[in-house]
């Protein structure tokens, strides 16, 4: 308890001291990019919500897309999502895609592999759909990454009106999920003695989450998630836990309704960090053991100092450009990337 | 010594014109059927969305419950304009049919209120591909929420009865 209100605390007191970095930007005319990954000849692909695979070479966009990518759902906050490329990539060429599939009326979060021949994908093929579908078009999560063991790790969301849903075992909504990368179920998945739970799930209680990060050196797994009003949260994620949303939660409905009267309760985890009012964290990356966060509402790029696996303090490295930022990588060059949100979105090359 | 005047005594009273105090009465019994309406739909959204904790195990004892309830509360700064923007084209409506239709006065308005406050999230829910009231996610919530907006025809047709 000590050590989460000193987490608290350092975050209430973030310093807004901002260094200088040099700034420019790599690529513009993006349709709302929402990730971006760094193939090992430099080249930068990135996703477009409106789905589309773009890739940057030689530091130019190229004019068309990717072409083999699947027809994602684009609506309200669903389209294309995340690219993740494979650990053995400069052998196998292989990528995970994630994306909303479906229509209006039944959707869910979805994830395809595929191999990436330089100018197309082939051999597209479908390992996880999150079941069952929803009727919204929010709440996806659709953040990936992989666990040093190759197994990938995928945050779905609740799908907004579906919240209650989050704590059941049944379903995967408001679920980190954990899979084989041929989208076959771990054999130490944390619920597979469980005959009511889907074998997936990796753990639960999480609302939208859109940041994930497995330290490099120490193997932890970092998940931010969008709160309501409010509430938005950084938490380690351990397999089988229980991270509270909807029943805790610091945050209040739109409307400015309760949506629980606890912040805490047994057997649910607290978060590392909460932010009131909400940031809006929609990517995340590590950096030199630290984390960075890109907030789309707050329009910052945050840093989040991490010590064996612990929040000692948070910073705002970016607060003076403007815009919504919607994912932050760092770059097989050593330099941060952003991406921005909006529908004449850039890349922008940090360099710290 | 003072001397009673023979010139009639002049009542002071200002007498507003019909079509004012009219207005102004209408205006007043308005106001009342949005509140009530509003603080019932607050009311039942709050239990419904305690309904849905209890659903995951989430224990809500009374006095939680209440707390949580009046809390809500705090919804009514924005849902008091909402209602009236649906209640207004509801009761005119309303207004302008019951004479020419079946059925009785109060009738009309009780389903005017309910089908506005419905329709009112109903438009809200496809304009925004969600439910802004957490408490009328489901059809039974939308419903409850169709019952104060009744509950505020209600007041509206009784308060106006006599106008």
């Amino acid at each position: 308890m000590r050590k989460f209100v000193t987490a608290v605390v350092l975050a209430w007191l973030a310093v807004t001291a901002q260094a200088e970095y040099a700034m420019e930007t790599v690529a513009e005319g993006l349709d709302f990019p929402w990730s971006i990954a760094f193939l090992p000849d430099g080249s930068m692909l990135v996703t477009e919500r409106n789905g589309g695979l773009r890739i940057i070479r030689n530091g130019a966009l190229d004019a068309a897309a990717i072409a083999g990518v699947p027809r994602a759902y684009v609506a309200g906050q669903g389209g294309l999502f995340d690219v993740v490329l494979d650990p053995g990539f400069e052998q196998n060429r292989t990528l995970y895609l994630s994306f909303a599939h479906g229509d209006r009326k039944a959707n869910a979060t979805r994830v395809v592999r595929a191999v990436f021949d330089g100018q197309s994908l082939v051999d597209v093929e479908v390992i996880f759909t999150a079941t069952p579908t929803k009727d919204t078009p929010h709440h996806y999560g659709g953040r990936m990454a992989f666990l040093p063991d190759g197994t990938l790790l995928l945050t779905t969301g609740e799908g907004f009106n579906y919240r209650e849903q989050a704590q059941l075992l049944d379903n995967h909504f408001g679920k980190i999920i954990r899979i084989n990368t041929d989208g076959s179920v771990p054999e130490d998945n944390p619920f597979l003695d469980n005959p009511d739970a889907l074998p997936e799930i990796w753990s639960y209680g999480h609302r939208n989450p859109q940041g994930i990060v497995v330290m490099p050196d120490t193997g932890d797994v970092f998940v931010h998630e969008h709160g309501p009003r409010g509430g938005d949260e950084l938490n380690l994620i351990e397999p089988g836990n229980n991270y509270g949303w909807p029943a805790i939660t610091y945050g209040i409905d739109y409307s400015g309704a309760r949506i629980s009267p606890y912040t805490e309760l047994p057997g649910m985890e607290q978060p590392l960090i909460y932010w009131v009012p909400s940031i809006a964290p929609a990517g995340m990356a590590e950096f030199r053991g630290d984390l960075l966060v890109a907030a789309l509402a707050e329009k910052t790029l945050r840093r989040i100092r991490i010590e064996d696996g612990e929040v000692t303090g948070q910073d705002v490295m970016i607060g003076d450009l403007g815009e919504r930022i919607r994912d932050v990588r760092q770059g097989i060059d050593g330099s941060i990337y952003l991406l921005t949100d909006s529908a004449r979105g850039k890349v922008i090359r940090v360099v710290p | 010594m003072a001397t009673q005047s023979n010139l009639p005594r002049r009542d002071w009273k200002f007498d507003m014109p019909v079509p004012v105090k009219r207005f102004l009465h209408y205006a007043t019994v308005f106001l009342g059927a949005v509140v009530v309406a509003g603080v019932v739909a607050s009311v039942f959204s709050t239990q419904f969305v305690i309904a849905g904790l209890q659903s995951i195990d989430v224990d809500i004892p009374l006095a939680t419950r209440l707390s949580m309830t009046v809390d809500d509360f705090g919804i009514l700064s924005a849902m008091l304009p909402a209602v009236a923007a649906c209640f207004l084209p509801g009761f005119l409506v309303a207004g302008l049919l019951w004479p020419r239709a079946p059925g009785g006065r109060t009738g009309w308005f009780v389903l005017a209120g309910g089908v506005a406050l419905v329709t009112e999230l109903l438009i809200m829910q496809a304009s925004f591909d969600l439910m802004p009231i957490a408490g009328a996610r489901s059809t039974s919530g939308l419903l409850m929420q169709g019952v104060a907006g009744a509950l505020g025809g209600l007041v509206f047709a009784r308060g106006t009865k006599n106008a």
